[in-house]
């Protein structure tokens, strides 16, 4: 499933996914695979990304 | 093959590894000779590993049955290895490529990318030379030339995945 909520929280804050992926220490295409869905994050990268896009987890990654 | 023969190969072989850290060392944006990659790279490349040691078990798999049937194959002991090897990395590099990670986080690409265009032309000058002078069969055997030809198709398969991958549309474009 689609993880709109961070691609909007990254436009938001008008990162690119390369950037988001610089800031969270991983390569574009992992931050593009969490955005369609297509990777399951660790935890640990999870908390890195709501650093970087000053958000919760819940506001992430909890699905509604 | 005589002693100094296999001498000589592993000489050979010794100074490949020192070579290979050098570049490493070098086409790193940080320096290390280990290339980094995240999590989910990790996780890929281990099973572009496991693929790779599948492949590699079932062409031994291959020899042996071959071997132990006496069948003997139009091509050196040290030509059949070598491809076991060769086919073994291709698996893994294609794998890499088509899941997009096959680059690091601390690889420079254009520099790599240099040094792939080097590794074929030091490779493409023996196999001209083995095409011109008729000796890529050696008593009806494949030979020497042929290793190379065969590294040259194994260095061709990287950006050939990457154009497949590319027209059937399965890049990971950036999506900003």
């Amino acid at each position: 499933m689609k993880n709109l909520k961070l691609k909007s929280a990254r436009a938001a804050m008008d990162l690119s996914q390369d950037d988001l992926a610089k800031i969270c220490g991983v390569s574009r295409q992992t931050i593009s695979a969490i955005e369609k869905g297509d990777y399951n994050p660790t935890i640990k990268l999870c908390l890195a990304i709501c650093k970087a896009l000053n958000k919760t987890l819940d506001e992430l990654f909890w699905e509604d | 093959m005589n002693i100094f023969a296999t001498a000589g190969a592993a000489t050979g072989l010794v100074i490949g590894i020192i070579i290979a850290v050098i570049i490493f060392k070098f086409t790193n944006t940080n320096h290390r000779i280990k290339t980094e990659y995240d999590e989910r790279q990790q996780v890929l490349r281990g099973r572009g590993y496991m693929y790779s040691f599948y492949t590699m078990v079932v062409y031994e798999c291959v020899m042996l049955v071959l071997s132990i049937g006496r069948i003997t194959l139009p091509a050196e002991d040290y030509v059949l290895h070598y491809l076991g090897i060769i086919l073994g990395c291709g698996v893994l590099g294609v794998y890499s490529v088509w899941n997009d990670v096959y680059w690091g986080l601390n690889n420079n690409r254009r520099r790599y990318v240099i040094i792939i265009i080097v590794l074929a032309v030091i490779n493409l000058l023996p196999v001209i030379r083995s095409f011109r002078a008729g000796e890529f069969l050696k008593d009806g055997k494949l030979s020497y030339g042929f290793v190379n030809l065969s590294c040259l198709i194994f260095l061709a398969i990287f950006p050939l995945t990457y154009l497949i991958k590319k027209m059937v549309g399965k890049e990971t474009e950036s999506e900003d």
